[in-house]
């Protein structure tokens, strides 16, 4: 009995080895053909391979670009993988850094270019572009900016030797505008509502003005600004 | 214990064939499960009860909001942006600032490198504004016809450079 099991087994064995056999000892051109074909294959692609490989980074770049949101904001907090950023309405936002992907940039008169982490030194303002996560950002791009604002109300005083103004804004603030060489100034036109080129000179008190000016830090306290453009309303403008 | 009490006890006994032990940890067995019943749909009730409660609060809070925030919004003539969202972030190097406010109002737009004026004949409008790279700051100004105190409406619009 134990005999005849014992040969079953090796006849089934032998049985389940023989197309490994056959296999071994005569090795066909086939193989070989897919393999060359396949190499000539990686090393030009077709169109249509071309073709699928542009339309699927596409799409990539796509679903990427979908995700991606921007935020503004000065960092507050600056480690190695991680900034904290405040914004201009105080709100304060976590941006995860990623040693290989995320990518640096400032920006000069009109293009931009791409600079290394550290010319991002604390304190500065950054935008940040990235998907967002629950509580935090992933930075894809991260851009050194500047801070503009805005303001606008009347003219309560003007001096001519400092060549600044005083405003109170319409948000019931108070404000020291100064205008150099470099403020762009426009007057509104009453017939034809447009801005042309005004100069401070013309500026009455009770006059009304809007004023762009830069800020140095989301935390600078100041009194005093430099307008980087002024638009000049005269008071005649709303006297009719 | 009571007569009666007696009696059906003698009755149960006499018809399931149970000793008088085993038919008292049944009744103690009953009334400890009707007990923990009863606690479990007590609290559960509770708690329905603190979760509407909670809903109530936050709903109200929602509606108080808006009319809380920002009274001069009440006063002052109306200023909408309908386009573009704040916080967009776009490639083009221009984008159309549209909205509503009232009939015939001189609307202003400034921005870090442009202003732009325009008096209404309706009370829509759409202003092309170039972009500059990065935060745009733009500021809508509307002053109503017959007023010289404007409403005003800020977005930040974010232009990056197309990726190559």
């Amino acid at each position: 009995m134990i005999r005849i099991s014992t040969l079953v087994t090796i006849c089934a064995i032998i049985i389940l080895s023989l197309p490994l056999w056959t296999r071994a000892q005569s090795p066909s051109v086939a193989p070989s053909t897919e393999l060359a074909s396949t190499s000539a294959l990686l090393a030009s692609p077709s169109a249509e391979i071309k073709t699928l490989r542009d339309k699927i980074a596409s799409h990539v770049a796509q679903l990427r670009k979908k995700d991606q949101q921007a935020v503004a904001g000065q960092i507050i907090e600056d480690t190695e993988k991680r900034y904290v950023i405040e914004s201009l309405f105080g709100r304060k936002e976590t941006i995860d850094l990623d040693e290989t992907l995320t990518k640096y940039y400032r920006f000069t008169s009109t293009i931009q270019e791409e600079v290394t982490k550290k010319e991002i030194i604390p304190g500065s303002y950054i935008v940040v572009v990235g998907p967002r996560t629950d509580t935090t950002i992933s930075a894809n791009e991260i851009y050194k900016d500047e801070i503009y604002q805005q303001k606008a109300g009347r003219v309560v005083e003007i001096n001519t030797a400092t060549s600044t103004l005083k405003i109170d804004t319409f948000e019931k603030d108070s404000i020291t505008v100064a205008v150099d060489s470099s403020t762009i100034i426009q007057q509104l036109l009453p017939v034809t509502h447009a801005a042309s080129a005004g100069s401070l000179s013309k500026i009455k008190e009770g006059d009304t003005v809007h004023v762009v000016y830069k800020l140095k830090s989301i935390t600078e306290k100041f009194d005093k600004v430099t307008a980087t453009r002024l638009l000049h309303i005269p008071a005649t403008y709303f006297a009719k | 214990m009571p007569e009666t009490c007696k009696l059906s006890l003698f009755l149960v006994q006499s018809k399931y064939g149970m000793n008088k032990e085993s038919l008292i940890a049944i009744v103690l067995g009953l009334v400890f499960g009707v007990l923990v019943a009863t606690g479990v749909v007590y609290m559960s009730i509770r708690r329905q009860q603190s979760l509407q409660a909670k809903n109530q609060v936050a709903t109200s809070s929602a509606t108080l909001v808006p009319t809380v925030a920002p009274p001069a919004i009440v006063v002052m003539p109306s200023l909408e942006l309908t386009a573009p969202s704040s916080g967009s972030l776009t490639e083009a190097k221009t984008i159309a600032i549209q909205g509503t406010t009232a009939n015939k109002s001189l609307v202003i737009v400034m921005s870090p490198i442009i202003t732009k004026t325009l008096k209404l004949a309706t009370s829509t409008f759409s202003i092309d504004m170039p972009l500059a790279l990065g935060e745009n700051a733009i500021t809508v100004y509307s002053y109503p016809e017959n007023g010289s105190t404007p409403v005003q409406k800020s977005v930040y619009i974010y232009r990056i450079a197309p990726s190559l």
